[in-house]
């Protein structure tokens, strides 16, 4: 069984980790069974995301199995000239999805859904991933679900993939919005309950469950073993595993 | 590849008798919802995934209704006997008179040890009830399972105190390492979220047979912990150690047997 990873980063990050480069995180992902990552890099995750996007797509060239996502800003932050144009020329090169860290960045969620910063990512169905992480702590709990609330309901053909640190007391609000919002896709390695593999995949049939192993910060046999020792079809692990994140990057009008 | 890690990925039955030194029984928490949480179907998953035994405290562990939650704790290891090791929960807040009448009447129950976790009761983990609570378990030769010991300067003094008491560290930390190496008296619970690497230093820097795997069922999934045991580069001798012996060993020495 392979793992496609959803949550990965690569560079150096204000704290000391495992690997920095992909040579590094090839290695680690081989050890782990995990065949593919969807990476964003560090540089963009905390401190600059234009600076970033563009360094992560240099590290990894050529590099197959690392799938690039870019960390995106809303329209008129003053960072980026042109958000739409920037996440066009960012889907040509081959970026398979967008990030948002409100909380890092320091910006609302609500404040990205109203500038239609997600029309442009609605259109091309780009997966959105949104972690209310600042990166530097635990942080649990953080989800501005009202503002995700929102961007569901405007965006109905927009993948959000909501991931955070850590998902405990709101797994009772998640697992309202898998059963009532098609485009909300839940990152399982963020959530560590008993049994809530097989009692999300029960609502779901797993079909909107991805994995995220927080590399490179967590041991990425915590989400693995979620995942691989669960009580449920391999049918269902296949599709947590890889195969759901695998059919929205399928599905991006490239 | 290790043969233990090949099963694993190949998602078939490890095939070595696991041992828990820490998880939960209670079915409600406030934390968020126990999906399967029931002591029946704890038991079915224990017995799916391969565990023999597990020590097991109460899920609500704030202190509130303390002796409901123990009731619980008694009636479902009275329920299913062989599969679970009950410590009883203390109210750090309550009196000495309180804390040791509750302790009596679990002890009197059956229950051979006891748990603790001060901050979650928001109740110093250093204190003098904690002490209160280990000079009751040295008098009765019982092991507690403590969420945190707060530091080795107070686990120290109560190891060196009350040296007829078994410490077990709840949850794993590096900062226990040099208690745990220095005295035969103390485990460490391998339950926490561990950074990328931890497992693979774990067993470079802490003796091995004093590591205890601990699923924090029905806390955490199974999976969530054994994993990274499992997927490490550590040999399978030393798995299999951390995964079940070092508890089995630990039982035996509390418990008077395993069986």
């Amino acid at each position: 069984m392979t793992f496609f990873d959803s949550n990965c980063g690569l560079g150096n990050f204000s704290k000391p980790v495992l690997y920095t480069d992909p040579d590094g995180l090839l290695r680690l992902m081989e050890k782990s069974a995990i065949a593919k990552s969807l990476v964003y890099h560090s540089l963009s995750r905390e401190i600059s995301p234009v600076e970033g996007n563009r360094m992560l797509l240099d590290r990894i060239r050529g590099c197959d199995s690392l799938y690039p996502s870019w960390i995106i800003l809303p329209e008129e932050s003053g960072d980026i000239a042109d958000t739409e144009d920037y996440m066009k020329r960012g889907i040509e090169s081959g970026v398979s999805a967008f990030r948002i860290y409100p909380n890092t960045y320091r910006i609302p969620l609500g404040h990205y859904v109203n500038t239609g910063t997600f029309s442009f990512p609605e259109k091309k169905r780009i997966p959105i991933i949104i972690d209310p992480g600042t990166g530097l702590t635990w942080n649990t709990d953080a989800g501005d679900w009202e503002n995700i609330r929102l961007l569901c309901e405007r965006h109905p053909a927009l993948p959000v993939i909501f991931s955070e640190f850590r998902t405990r007391y709101q797994i009772r609000i998640v697992t309202y919005f898998l059963k009532k919002y098609r485009n909300f896709f839940f990152d399982i390695g963020s959530c560590w309950n008993y049994k809530v593999v097989e009692k999300l995949s029960e609502m779901t049939d797993g079909a909107n469950l991805v994995t995220g192993t927080n590399l490179p910060f967590a041991e990425p046999g915590q989400s693995i073993g979620m995942i691989l020792m669960a009580d449920v079809e391999q049918e269902i692990k296949d599709r947590i595993a890889h195969l759901n994140l695998k059919n929205l990057i399928d599905k991006i009008k490239r | 590849m290790s043969e233990l890690k090949k099963r694993f990925l190949d998602g078939e039955p490890l095939d070595i008798p696991l041992y828990d030194i820490h998880a939960h029984l209670g079915e409600y928490n406030r934390d968020y919802p126990v999906f399967y949480g029931r002591a029946g179907e704890i038991a079915n998953e224990m017995d799916r995934v391969g565990i023999v035994k597990a020590v097991v405290v109460p899920l609500g562990i704030y202190g509130t209704e303390v002796s409901f939650q123990n009731d619980k704790l008694i009636h479902d290891c009275k329920t299913y006997p062989g599969k679970f090791v009950g410590f009883p929960l203390v109210n750090l807040n309550n009196s000495h008179v309180d804390i040791e009448k509750e302790l009596e009447r679990c002890r009197k129950a059956g229950l051979h040890g006891i748990k603790l976790i001060a901050a979650y009761q928001n109740s110093p983990g250093d204190g003098k009830n904690v002490e209160f609570v280990c000079e009751y378990a040295d008098h009765h030769k019982l092991p507690i399972l403590n969420h945190s010991w707060v530091s080795t300067d107070f686990l120290e003094k109560m190891v060196k105190k009350y040296p007829r008491v078994e410490y077990i560290c709840g949850h794993f930390g590096f900062a226990w390492k040099e208690i745990v190496n220095a005295y035969d008296n103390v485990w460490l619970c391998t339950c926490n979220w561990l950074a990328a690497g931890t497992v693979d230093e774990m067993v470079k820097e802490i003796r091995t047979d004093r590591i205890c795997w601990g699923s924090d069922f029905s806390d955490l999934e199974i999976g969530f912990t054994l994993g990274p045991i499992l997927l490490s580069d550590i040999d399978d001798a030393t798995k299999k150690k951390i995964l079940g012996e070092n508890t089995a060993a630990f039982l035996e020495k509390t418990q008077g047997g395993v069986s």
